[in-house]
């Protein structure tokens, strides 16, 4: 999966499954854990699904907003771990 | 390029202040001299910066322990800090026999320093210099070092290769904390007593063990990762100084290990950037604990005032008074805690983001005392939420159970008191609530971008999020129940 | 970066100059009559019904200050302008007028103004307790002559035999710590006080010294101001206290001194008469305070374990002699409370006694107004 994918399929995971607003569009840079937008339930989550879909494994210790914030940068992550 | 440019601005700084004395032409090579013993004594201090900050931590437990009402507890107690130390560093590390020689290095320092506190005894003029009262009989001492070591041998055998058996000494020191956070009667003889014939009540105290709650929770992070296969190796004085690290010791922050291991292996040389930043950062928290702070606790919420105030408007200003008093306390012994480790190059996290101008309670508790709130949902509510989602359980519930469990244990940890409970609770409540109500205003409202009631709104959450937490804060302050219950009828005008 | 370091080196130079100067100019200037000017108290908090005095400020919410200008700042009588209709009384004396172990409204000018008296020309009567821990004419003369600016009518001077006697005439902390207006009164009344008295040196002066320590008192005093308006506590009258003794201790010391004959040089009627040169056309009324008559072990020796018989009696009789001789108005109540009145010392009383003594004031008051002669002064 290209970058593109990946980011497309994190978007529609957050927008429809935690926020409940599928009409939404996340930006790339927009601030997620931090702003308050995914608590932090919703990001154990977000872990369980990048996990399946993915299979990338984030640790407890990392679900948060100092390993990743906006979805450009969980991007990243996801693919420096395949 | 980097080291090289530092160094010499400590050279131009020191060679300014040197020229102003010795203004004359002359002084030339007594100048480059003095230039010269700057340089090496700048690079020696670098290098000696790991031992340096070891052994003023292994000597800080000691020197911030405060005194006892229990005899030789006071020396007893940092003693137990470090042994639980070198304990959890024998289980959670391999044996390397490349690196016995540095251990014992290492050990034979701590032993000594501990055998030296214990000896200061034997004299009558220092024996006070370190520990706050005379530590015990030397002969007591050194038995107690050598069973410490017996005991680490013993635990290095049978945890090598077990890692899963780490969760015993987790569940140990759990079991320890909450031993130290009980009310233990004080029997007459310990206890400070009037001198009335009649035998006074027993009294009842937690055991004032510095830092305890900090480093426990850092033994258990070391333990969880090395259960997890994460824990990188490292030697008993890196560890140590961790655990241990005097800046952080009293008030935290929480930091981990990897984090800081980083920044104490990289090469450091003192410099101006550090110096300047780091003692900044210390100025601003001294100023705010010792000023603001302190003169908020004058006219913060105490037990005593709850009681004694009038009901209506004074409530408020003593309860809005305690809201600051413990924001500056707290966030100024971090900022004294950061700027001490940053003049050493250690750059410890954040523990405070602006909390009170939050416009959640979620957002909130991603600001207030992060390195805890961090930990608890590394340990205990990611794994928990995990497990539960497993199971076919409806997410509000597993919300429920996680928040509140995970609050509570927050406000437990502070202290084993119904009121620390209920305000463990009182945040939990309020977190639910949020989270419903977030879900709800999505679905309903859907992402409007209205910027003109956006401020509104966002005012409006701050302002409902402050009082909030400062009605939480009335189960923080004061000790009991009644008290707390006493002071809410007070805040709405009721006797 | 560089610009940075700079920045900071020029910022921390420019501090260290700035402080030097400060303290520099802290030697030749005094900044607590400007500070002491900013105060809470009659503005965002009540004014206090005593001067402040407090062995634990954290209990008791409020500092034992020595500066005059702070401590009147926090004051009641400070608040409030003297208007046409206002009568105004001031109460002077230690801490059995201040109120020892009783609250504001418990003490003797507490129970005065409940009574709401008017005087014959129909002037409201507010009491003001300027009373201070520590019996001392020289602190009352002290206290006095700050206080003349609120512009008093009348003048109440609880006495007793330690307030006169002049082997610790200048022991008092407020007389030790203001050596000016010491040396002020002193010249007025040729006083005979001890110059060492009011030379602050250079260090005393400065940041680290008296100063530092009278400016942290004020701020923290205005701190306590919100307590005190919490909770209206400005003294430690709820802590369980032994009664005091009725049995008495063996022996007819006073302190240590054997029975003798007390002469009129050793005791402080100059600070006395400069009271009432102070005072000057105003009433001033000195009363001898009710003190503890034990009935138990040895009183038929000593009257409490402060007052052995032979000093106190002697120490009447001159205070009777004296100010019939000069003419001075006096009032003798040493025996008016009965010995089971008093609480934790011989002469801190309880709320029952202060309103029998605040009665027997009032009448001398009273008789004092009716008098032709005593013709009322408009303020």
């Amino acid at each position: 999966m290209n970058s593109n994918d990946i980011t497309h399929t994190l978007s529609t995971y957050v927008t429809t499954q935690i926020l409940k607003q599928p009409k939404r569009i996340l930006k790339g840079d927009e601030p997620l854990i931090s702003s308050g937008l995914i608590d932090s339930f919703h990001l154990v989550d977000l872990g369980l699904f990048i996990e399946d879909k993915f299979g990338v494994r984030i640790e407890d210790s990392e679900l948060n907003a100092d390993t990743f914030d906006t979805l450009d940068q969980l991007v990243v992550l996801i693919q420096s771990r395949q | 390029m980097g080291q090289a440019r530092s160094s010499d601005e400590v050279t131009v700084i020191v060679s300014v202040f040197a020229m102003l004395p010795t203004a004359a032409p002359t002084a030339s090579h007594r100048f480059a001299a003095l230039l010269h013993v700057v340089h090496v004594a700048a690079a020696l201090l670098s290098s000696v910066r790991h031992a340096a900050l070891f052994v003023t931590s292994v000597l800080a437990v000691y020197l911030l322990q405060p005194a006892t009402p229990i005899a030789h507890l006071d020396f007893w107690l940092p003693s137990a800090s470090l042994l639980l130390v070198v304990v959890v560093w024998c289980a959670t590390q391999p044996l390397r026999l490349e690196a016995m020689r540095e251990t014992l290095v290492t050990a034979g320092l701590i032993a000594g320093l501990v055998l030296g506190i214990g000896a200061l005894g034997i004299t009558t003029q220092l024996c006070c210099v370190v520990t706050r009262m005379p530590p015990p009989n030397i002969l007591v001492v050194a038995a107690a070092v050598a069973g410490g070591v017996l005991t680490c041998i013993l635990v290095a055998i049978v945890f090598a290769g077990h890692p899963a058996r780490t969760t015993w000494l987790v569940f140990a020191l759990i079991a320890l904390l909450v031993a130290v956070k009980l009310n233990w009667p004080i029997s007459g003889a310990d206890a400070p007593q009037a001198e009335t014939a009649s035998p006074a009540p027993p009294t009842f105290a937690t055991i004032q063990w510095l830092g305890f709650s900090y480093i426990a929770f850092r033994l258990i992070h070391a333990l969880r990762e090395r259960a997890l296969g994460k824990l990188p190796v490292m030697s008993l004085r890196e560890f140590m100084t961790y655990v241990v690290f005097f800046p952080a010791i009293i008030a935290g922050p929480i930091d981990r290990v990897e984090r800081f291991l980083k920044d104490l292996r990289a090469p450091f040389i003192f410099n101006m950037s550090d110096l300047v930043e780091g003692g900044r950062r210390l100025l601003i928290g001294v100023f705010k604990k010792f000023v603001i702070a302190d003169a908020l606790a004058i006219i913060a919420l105490n037990d005593a005032l709850a009681v004694q105030t009038q009901p209506g408007l004074w409530a408020w200003v003593l309860l809005y008074a305690y809201a600051f008093r413990i924001f500056f306390d707290f966030s100024g012994y971090t900022d004294m805690a950061i700027g001490l480790g940053r003049l050493f190059g250690i750059k410890l996290p954040e523990n405070f983001n602006r909390p009170y101008l939050k416009p959640n309670l979620t957002q909130f508790w991603n600001s207030w005392h992060m390195t805890l709130a961090q930990w608890f949902r590394t340990y205990y509510f990611n794994p928990l939420t995990r497990a539960l989602r497993m199971r076919n359980i409806a997410p509000p519930l597993i919300i429920f159970v996680t928040q509140t469990t995970t609050m509570l244990l927050i406000g437990l940890w502070h202290g084993l008191t119904w009121n620390f409970a209920l305000w463990g609770v009182w945040h939990a409540l309020g977190l639910f609530m949020h989270s419903r109500w977030s879900e709800f205003a999505r679905a309903r409202f859907g992402a409007q971008d209205a910027s003109k009631l956006q401020w509104v709104t966002h005012l409006g959450g701050v302002v409902l999020t402050f009082h909030f937490v400062a009605f939480g804060w009335v189960w923080f302050a004061l000790s009991n129940v009644e008290t707390s219950l006493t002071f809410f009828r007070r805040l709405f005008g009721m006797p | 970066m560089n610009a940075n370091i700079n920045f900071y080196i020029r910022a921390s130079l420019k501090a260290l100059a700035l402080f030097i100067a400060f303290n520099v100019v802290l030697v030749f200037v005094d900044p607590m009559p400007v500070i002491a000017r900013l105060s809470v108290y009659n503005l965002l908090v009540p004014g206090r019904e005593r001067l402040p005095h407090a062995r634990q400020p954290s209990r008791e919410y409020g500092v034992t200050t020595s500066n005059l200008d702070v401590m009147f700042n926090t004051h009641v009588i400070h608040g409030r302008v003297k208007t046409a209709d206002e009568y105004r009384v001031v109460v002077l004396g230690d801490s059995a007028a201040w109120g020892w172990k009783l609250r504001p409204a418990e003490t003797m000018v507490g129970a005065m103004n409940a009574q709401n008296l008017i005087t014959p020309d129909g002037r409201k009567v507010r009491v003001y307790n300027l009373g201070y821990p520590i019996a001392s004419a020289m602190r009352d003369l002290l206290l006095l002559d700050y206080a003349m600016r609120y512009r008093p009518d009348m003048i109440i001077w609880m006495v007793t035999f330690e307030t006169l006697n002049d082997k610790t005439r200048f022991d008092h902390p407020l007389v030790r710590d203001n050596g000016t207006q010491v040396r002020s009164l002193n010249e007025r009344y040729s006083l005979e006080a001890d110059p060492a008295l009011w030379e602050l040196g250079y260090r005393d002066r400065t940041l680290f010294g008296l100063r530092r320590k009278i400016m942290a008192d004020a701020f923290r005093l205005q701190l306590y101001g919100l307590p005190w308006a919490a909770t209206g506590i400005d003294h430690d009258y709820f802590s369980p206290y032994d009664r005091v003794s009725r049995d008495l201790k063996e022996g007819d010391l006073f302190y240590d001194i054997p029975p003798k004959t007390l002469n009129e040089d050793e005791m402080t009627w100059d600070v006395v008469a400069a009271m009432h040169q102070l005072a000057g056309e105003r009433p001033l009324l000195i009363v001898n305070e009710p003190i503890l008559i034990a009935d138990g072990k040895n009183s038929d020796v000593r009257y409490n374990n402060v007052y052995p018989r032979w000093i106190f009696d002697q120490y009447r009789a001159l205070m009777l002699s004296k100010s019939a001789q000069e003419g001075w108005n006096y009032l003798d109540l040493w025996d008016l409370i009965p010995p089971d009145q008093f609480t934790d010392n011989e002469f801190h009383m309880t709320p029952n006694a202060n309103r029998i003594l605040a009665r027997s004031i009032e009448a001398w008051m009273i008789e004092q107004w009716a008098k032709p002669e005593a013709a009322m002064k408009s303020p």
